[in-house]
């Protein structure tokens, strides 16, 4: 008669954590929506734009003053990120929640500084056309920065609960595309609603 | 008919650069087939392939479609339409690296094979570059950024830009289509994931041709008059050529995903009925 193992030598694998999981694929579809999303928005802007007989931005292209080094702020989030995803793949919990930290703050930081330029602005969303795409385009993004800060709030007390190891981080992972896509959506709108104004 | 119709504009630079690329092209797959055979290593499919690309090409620069297009807005946007979906996919269908490396004597092969693994920068920007997510976003952002009215100006105002402009357009859609047709190692696109790239393009380029299909005033200023006496207006000029953007251009981009997806399905039905193939590609 063989004997019943008492303990288990590992803990047994409840969730599938590869690409394949259940959560990679929801971020994946989330991902894919909300970039049609914005790709709609930022048409509806350029389609405004380009048939308005007006001068456009009817009042000048917004300042970079503030919007420039807010677009550091948030690429250096995105390398927090990511360093953040490196670190608990080579199993460094604490540089993970080092990383997860400064992601939190500088995202934090991004959404301060929007805010501030907000109330520098000449314009609200009921003056033109223009003013409602600006702030509604600029405050959609706000809302998934808010979304993706929520996230890794989420997954930063989960890294100081220590649930994360090197071979089970899905959740890591999944919130870094999030917080990268995030990232690229803010360069394509900084490209559309900053600069290309100055190319007219 | 105007004179301007029927005028090829040989521009030196631009037929050297096609001779000489041809010319590596034939020494190549000469060279190639001598050893492995007649349509070994490259298909005779291929090198017909590549040929057709390079008279797309010259048509699209010398011909009286360059002349035109300086004044015509929808034909500057059909020469450009050429040079993207037409001359790109062409040219990266013949495998021009294979025959090009072919062309090279052999000493000069094995110091470019030794520069390329000792160069470690040039390969990890040209790992970046092909990564399918950044070269759809650079094909997109070159298109993109040379039809903002101000660099479309510039580029119409000074032969240079002009220069750079099809250069950088014919550049990015080299990038572009390679990622799709000539994928290396992990690099290689699932099939889904194919069809996805191509129809995402078509969106992009799509809202790019209804934004000049709608706009309601001529965009790009310029040198303007009517040289076919088509009696077309500055604004339906760019109806025009918004439109063969969105329609012809859509085509090309939906034909090669419908393609890609029926290959994909073909690919399956295979997989399910060779197991052993299902672990030859991975899924993702």
């Amino acid at each position: 008669m063989t004997s019943i193992p008492t303990s288990i030598p590992q803990r047994l694998p409840v969730n599938r954590q590869d690409s394949v999981a259940t959560g990679a694929w929801a971020m994946r579809l989330v991902i894919a929506t909300e970039a049609a999303l914005f790709a709609y928005l930022l048409f509806s802007y350029f389609y405004v734009a380009t048939t308005t007989a007006a001068h456009w931005p009817p009042s000048g292209p917004p300042e970079l003053t503030l919007a420039l080094p807010n677009t550091a702020i948030l690429l250096l989030s995105s390398l927090t990120m990511w360093f953040a995803d490196r670190s608990i793949q080579g199993d460094h919990d604490g540089r993970l929640r080092l990383g997860l930290l400064l992601t939190l703050l500088l995202g934090l930081g991004f959404l301060g500084v929007q805010i501030v330029e907000y109330s520098h602005l000449k314009f609200t969303p009921q003056t033109n056309a223009y003013g409602s795409l600006f702030y509604t385009i600029t405050s959609f993004h706000g809302a998934h920065v808010a979304v993706g800060l929520l996230m890794i709030g989420f997954v930063l007390a989960r890294a100081v609960r220590g649930d994360f190891t090197r071979d089970r981080h899905l959740a890591v992972k999944v919130v870094g595309w999030y917080w990268h896509f995030v990232d690229v959506v803010w360069l394509a709108v900084f490209s559309s609603l900053y600069l290309s104004p100055r190319f007219l | 008919m105007p004179h301007i119709w029927s005028h090829w504009h040989i521009d030196p630079l631009m037929l050297a650069g096609l001779a000489l690329i041809s010319a590596g092209y034939l020494i190549g797959i000469r060279k190639l087939w001598r050893r492995a055979g007649p349509s070994h290593g490259i298909h005779r499919g291929e090198a017909w392939s590549f040929a057709a690309g390079i008279g797309v090409l010259g048509v699209a620069s010398m011909s009286p479609i360059h002349e035109v297009g300086e004044h015509l807005f929808s034909v500057h946007m059909a020469q450009h339409l050429l040079i993207i979906l037409g001359a790109a996919p062409l040219l990266i269908s013949g495998s021009p690296q294979v025959a090009l490396v072919w062309s090279l004597h052999r000493s000069t092969r094995k110091a470019l094979g030794r520069w390329w693994h000792r160069a470690r920068i040039v390969r990890e920007s040209a790992t970046l570059l092909t990564t399918p997510l950044v070269a759809w976003a650079v094909q997109a952002g070159i298109l993109w950024f040379w039809h903002l009215p101000a660099a479309y100006r510039a580029a119409l105002g000074s032969p240079l830009l002009h220069g750079v402009e099809h250069f950088t357009l014919l550049a990015s859609a080299l990038l572009f289509w390679w990622v799709l047709l000539q994928p290396a190692g992990r690099h290689r696109l699932a099939g889904g994931m194919q069809v996805l790239y191509l129809v995402g393009a078509s969106v992009q380029s799509g809202l790019l041709g209804a934004l000049l299909t709608f706009a309601g005033n001529p965009l790009y200023g310029g040198n303007w008059f009517d040289p076919g006496g088509l009696n077309l207006t500055r604004l339906e000029d760019q109806q025009l050529a918004g439109l063969l953007m969105w329609l012809p251009g859509g085509l090309v981009y939906l034909l090669a995903a419908s393609w890609t997806f029926v290959r994909w399905l073909t690919d399956q039905n295979l997989k399910q009925a060779i197991p052993e193939v299902a672990g030859a590609t991975s899924n993702c």
